[in-house]
């Protein structure tokens, strides 16, 4: 412990009072403000618990902390080392330094693959978030995430959830995940998959794009799947996304619907929608999972904040009065901070701040507030380092594909959502999660939109 | 998901429990209470052989309608020993049904018993059944003259009425299935619209190999875009006699056996994602389910081919007389008893019955559709792609005009209208026989007029009759009828020969068919096999937000009903098309966490050869629109799910309204209840009686309407047929 009366200080200004419906983008910016100055109390393996807390307030976004600080919290300080991206994705953002462009739409022009852009030369603005976005868009991933199951758990504070089904399902196998309060209202499961196809530092022989950016993979970004297959009354629906790589081209969306039994297009405005009732939108996937140029965008500056990013655990473990809460080791990371401002005005969001990590890319923590500028909803993310050897209990207990060695890829391994307004959150841990190489046979297979219809 | 077989093995599946209560039909009454169990159980293996994945899939429901099974106790007296009219009918008697349950006695005008045989009346008459058999029927096609509701006691002009069973009886139908159904397999919805196999209704293996998809087994294939209707969705037929159309298409789609293979292969040229579908349906033929007559949501045209089956079950057979009237009658006479008038006296198998004419009536041909011959299986292709915003899919499918068309096999021509010596050149020989009693046998009493036909006893009152095919009695009757007849729609006599010509030279035979000449007919029902190309395509506009959706199918030369046509069957090359709008819309005052689904759909069949006009020809108009209008909520996490349309059609002005809330209590609970309400149009129900005019009851005119409550006029009324069935629900369902 260093600086006990400093850092007491610097806690009372980070500590903005939370009343969700009082929690404006000028308090998160008052918490924003307050972190450029503060400086870290606690050194790598402490473990910070209640009385101690006001230690993690400057770090900790001013509307997570009482998610993340209640009596019984066990915050474990650990660095999380070095978290930089593969050597290919580095090569290539050496090779390809200052070429890309941002039009005056915001559309990204002259990329070919690594990092767009610097972050180190950000200044707060609108133009500088624009790089940041796409920053973010291109950030390291490999071939993209592949999740065997999804649980999107539906929780609400208080009570608790021992008699759920889901502690009792398959022997039990979950119950360790689920400690801790808080009452299940319901939860889906279902696999995901998302192949990138395009700027693909790991392809520089194949032009930076799977199979040269030719059939399948023909003017994609990318191709995402989300499924169900349970409960019943969903079983089957999924989602099928495809994100091209013309930045100023809306994506193709489609959804099968199983009481249907056909694939149906989707709107756009279904990614900014509940997700069949969890409080995720197909667009905060990630933290945001969008189009760019749907939204506007403001670079913030940068933060340091506590953060999930290489997680201890195999799978993500939840804790704390509601059960929300992340049980696992905390590094403090440094984040660029942006502001996305949806401008569709039917958009169910005002403003949303997100956290990326400078060094892998990875967001960990993001906000979003309501049409009248009341904080609404806020997401915390979990990362797994694909270099970690606990990664390999992925393969063997949930059959996850194989992440090679050497990928260097912050790995996705839990996003929690907490509806503040509503006194309740989705929780989100993947398990059977993967990186894997891309083998089209097989990803054609799965994100061709005629594959939804091989479903029931 | 368990590993077990070898493999991963899901079962999943619900049980559930829905009670629809009718509120449309004067007293409310639970019409249906269905237990459904469900079962969804998979085997899956990967790796096995030349497949990339192999699964072995069933899906399992059996079912139990207590309200029909039990209905006379809890449904109001209606079901399996319903003796209490349905949603479309009424109180079953003389009054409202005279020629079905007196014969001739209302053709003749006199008081119910003028005659001792023809009509069903005359099953208690000659002592062979029971007063209470009548309660057996209910009388159909009876609406006021404002079309408003069936009610007897309302005074409506001319009219014909007809009569549907209430009960399972066994009817002469050959080959119809939904009719002849066991009582419990009605309540157990294990009805020729079933499919086979029951209670499995999918039951198929699945294999996926590189970019080969292949499915082998009971199952649905579902193609085509728009909800509610289908156009190229043709591969399976759908069953709307279990809940009209508000169940999902899933739940009443009837599973077919079917060999399907897909290939996807990739782009070409300007498209991606393509992929071409291969659909061999080998299983037996089936037309659209219409539910058993005596079922809760018996579609109207159950009704009317049960009562065409009824006629043919009662009409057709031969008369004789109940030993009490024929001992009478003998006795009043003073003649010997001819033993052979009295029913049974042929033995346990004697096909007579009072209520017999002794001609061809009703579905005396049956059901006509196609045996299994390999030639009578299905097959068709889609291809389906994405060029550019576009994602296209054609389809092409052979196979049969899955609703059934109605064909006059024959009609009943008078003897008396063709002249003297010309009637052996038309047909065969039959009489009508009107009534048979001993009293007629006298000299001078009526009888012997149709002597000349064998086996027709000098106790029958009839009219000799040519039985002949219609074109060729509409022939013969410009070649060689004499006298004059009525036009009872003008009430100007014509001569008739000169109707018949009319008829024939302006391709008419309603000119004909309205003098009421005609002593009805033995008609079937028919399919036909036709080729239907078809188009759709999807597209998102991206400023709007609306996913536009847009199918259309041609079908080349399909089956359609034509009143004008001397059999009442023409072919019509048939363009259906629609529109679709889906716009998933935050509308935050209501609810600002989550969007509305709304959907707007129109509709048109476009019957390309359409003749007629609002009473006579097609019973459908030139262009048919619908249009529908969808919503979809979602509340408290989608637990609440509030769900509701709006259906109109414009031909017939007729809507039905649907709203209905779903609670899903948690992962294996949920509630739903609703309602389904109906509205009848304009003024629609009536259409063309044909070669049945002369069975009309006169009205103040004298006249017999030839445009009435037929069975093409529930056709006119299209979606308002059902307008007596409102109901409120709710279901308890248990999901695993």
């Amino acid at each position: 412990m260093k600086n006990p009366i400093r850092y007491a200080l610097l806690a009372a200004f980070a500590a903005q009072p939370l009343a969700a419906t009082a929690f404006t983008p000028d308090d998160y910016m008052a918490w924003f403000n307050a972190n450029q100055s503060a400086q870290p109390q606690f050194v790598d393996g402490d473990v910070i618990t209640y009385d101690k807390a006001d230690l993690i307030r400057p770090f900790t976004p001013a509307e997570y902390q009482d998610i993340q600080i209640f009596e019984g919290m066990e915050v474990k300080i650990k660095d999380a080392g070095d978290l930089s991206p593969a050597e290919v994705y580095q090569k290539a953002t050496e090779q390809f330094a200052g070429t890309a462009t941002i039009a005056a739409d915001g559309a990204l022009e002259n990329y070919t693959a690594g990092r767009p852009f610097d972050p180190a030369t950000f200044k707060p603005g609108k133009e500088d978030g624009q790089k940041m976005t796409w920053n973010f868009n291109f950030r390291w991933q490999l071939g993209g995430l592949s999740n065997r199951e999804v649980h999107w758990v539906w929780v609400r504070a208080g009570g608790e959830h021992s008699g759920h089904e889901i502690m009792s399902e398959g022997g039990g196998k979950y119950k360790p995940y689920y400690t801790g309060g808080g009452s299940f209202e319901r939860a889906l499961a279902g696999p995901y998959r998302r192949v990138m196809f395009s700027h693909r530092s790991d392809l520089p022989e194949k032009n930076y794009k799977v199979n040269n950016g030719e059939g399948f993979a023909k003017d994609t970004e990318f191709r995402e799947y989300t499924g169900f297959s349970s409960p019943f009354d969903i079983a089957g629906t999924a989602f099928l996304i495809l994100r091209y790589d013309n930045p100023r081209k809306t994506d193709d969306s489609w959804a099968y619907i199983p009481s249907l039994r056909r694939v149906r297009r989707i709107s756009v405005e279904v990614k900014s929608d509940s997700l069949l009732g969890t409080d995720h939108t197909l667009e905060d996937f990630y933290c945001f999972n969008g189009r760019p140029l749907e939204h506007e965008w403001e670079y913030v500056g940068t933060a340091r904040q506590l953060a999930v990013a290489r997680s201890r655990n195999s799978d993500a473990v939840y804790y704390g009065p509601n059960g929300w809460a992340m049980l696992d080791d905390w590094a403090l990371r440094q984040v660029d901070v942006m502001k996305q401002i949806p401008k569709r005005a039917s958009h169910p969001y005002s403003l949303k701040f997100l956290h990326i990590d400078r060094q892998s890319g990875e967001c960990y923590h993001a906000n979003a507030f309501d049409k009248a500028g009341q904080l609404w909803k806020v997401w915390q993310l979990s990362k797994a380092w694909s270099e970690d050897p606990q990664l390999q209990e992925q393969v063997t207990k949930w059959k996850a594909e194989v992440t090679p060695p050497g990928s260097r890829v912050s790995m996705f391994q839990s996003i929690n959502v907490i509806d503040l307004q509503n006194n309740r959150g989705t929780l989100v841990p993947c398990r059977g999660h993967a990186n894997p190489a891309t083998d089209l046979d097989l990803v054609k297979k799965l994100l061709d939109v005629n594959y939804l219809t091989e479903g029931r | 998901m368990i590993d077990a077989l070898g493999g991963e093995v899901k079962l999943e599946g619900y049980l559930s429990s829905e009670a629809r209560a009718n509120v449309g039909n004067g007293d409310a009454y639970l019409n249906q209470w269905i237990q459904r169990f469900e079962l969804n159980a998979e085997v899956n293996y990967q790796d096995i052989g030349i497949f990339d994945t192999l699964s072995f899939v069933t899906v399992i429901r059996p079912e139990f309608d207590a309200a029909y099974y039990y209905g006379d106790d809890i449904g109001g007296g209606r079901g399996r020993n319903g003796t209490t009219p349905s949603y479309m009918g009424s109180k079953w008697d003389f009054n409202s049904n005279p020629v079905g349950f007196g014969g001739f006695d209302a053709i003749v005008g006199g008081p119910f018993g003028t005659f001792n045989t023809g009509g069903v009346g005359k099953l208690i008459l000659n002592g062979l059944e029971n007063p209470s058999f009548a309660n057996n029927f209910e009388t159909i096609l009876n609406r006021t003259a404002s079309g408003a509701k069936y009610d007897v006691s309302v005074p409506n002009g001319s009219m014909l009425s007809q009569f549907s069973p209430l009960n399972q009886m066994e009817l002469n139908c050959r080959r119809c299935y939904d009719l002849d159904d066991d009582p419990l397999d009605v309540a157990m919805n294990n009805t020729g619209s079933s499919g086979r196999l029951y209670p499995f209704r999918e039951l198929y293996v699945d294999a996926t190999a590189g970019d080969w998809w292949f499915r082998i087994g009971k199952q649905q294939i579902v193609w085509g875009k728009t909800d509610f209707f289908r156009l190229q969705d043709l591969v399976n037929p759908v069953d709307f006699g279990q809940h009209f159309f508000f169940d999902s298409f899933e739940d009443i789609r009837i599973p077919q056996w079917i060999a399907s293979v897909q290939w996807k292969f990739g782009n070409v040229g300007p498209t991606t994602d393509n992929a071409l579908q291969l659909v061999w349906n080998f299983d037996e033929f089936q037309h659209v389910g219409l539910g058993n007559p005596t079922a809760g949501w018996a579609h109207p045209f159950s009704k009317d081919i049960a009562t065409f089956a009824a006629f043919n079950e009662f009409f057709s057979v031969e008369p004789c007389l109940g030993l009490n009237l024929a001992v009478r009658d003998a006795a009043a006479a003073g003649v010997a008893l001819n033993p052979d008038i009295v029913c049974g006296s042929r033995g346990p198998t004697d096909p007579r019955k009072p209520s017999g004419f002794g001609i061809p009536a009703g579905l005396s041909e049956g059901d006509n559709r196609p045996e299994w011959e390999i030639e009578n299986t299905e097959a068709g292709l889609r291809w389906e792609f994405r060029l550019g915003e576009f994602h296209v899919a054609t389809s092409y499918y052979y196979g049969w005009n899955d609703t059934p068309i109605f064909r006059f096999d024959s009609v009943l021509v008078p003897e008396a209208n063709l002249a003297p010596g010309t009637a052996g050149l038309l047909g065969t020989a039959d009489c009508t026989i009107a009534g048979l009693s001993a009293v007629f046998a006298l000299p001078g009493r009526g009888g012997g007029a149709c002597t000349n036909v064998a086996g027709i006893p000098a106790e029958a009152f009839g009219i000799p009759t040519r039985v002949a095919n219609p074109n060729q009695a509409i022939q013969a009757l410009a070649d060689h009828g004499v006298g004059t007849i009525r036009d009872q729609l003008t009430g100007r006599m014509v001569n008739v020969q000169d109707a018949a010509r009319e008829a024939i030279a302006k391709k008419d035979a309603t000119i004909l068919y309205r003098t009421a000449i005609m002593n009805g007919g033995g008609v079937s029902t028919n399919y036909k096999q036709s080729h239907t190309p078809g188009l759709s395509f999807d597209y998102f506009e991206p400023w709007s937000g609306i996913v536009f959706r847009v199918e259309s199918s041609w079908t080349f030369d399909e089956l359609v009903n034509n009143t004008r046509k001397p059999n009442w069957v023409d072919t019509s090359e048939v363009m259906r098309w629609s529109i679709g709008m889906d716009r998933p819309t935050f509308i935050p005052w209501l609810n600002k966490d989550r969007t509305f689904f709304l959907s707007m759909q129109i509709f048109d069949t476009w019957y390309m050869d359409h003749e007629g006009d609002k009473h006579t020809g097609y019973f459908q108009d030139e262009h048919n629109f619908i249009t529908t209008f969808f919503w979809a909520g979602n509340y408290m996490r989608d637990k609440v799910k509030p769900v509701g349309f709006v259906v109109w059609e414009e031909a017939s002005n007729s809507y039905v309204f649907g709203q209905n809330v779903e609670w899903f209590i948690d992962n294996h609970w949920s509630i739903k209840g609703g309602l389904h309400m109906i509205w009848e149009g304009d003024e629609n129900y009536r259409h063309d009686l044909g070669p049945y005019t002369s069975f009309a009851t006169p009205g103040a005119n004298g006249l017999r309407d030839p445009y009435n409550n037929s069975i093409f006029g529930v056709g006119r009324e299209g979606i308002g047929a059902l307008r007596n069935n409102d109901e409120v629900f709710f279901q308890l369902k248990y999901q695993f």
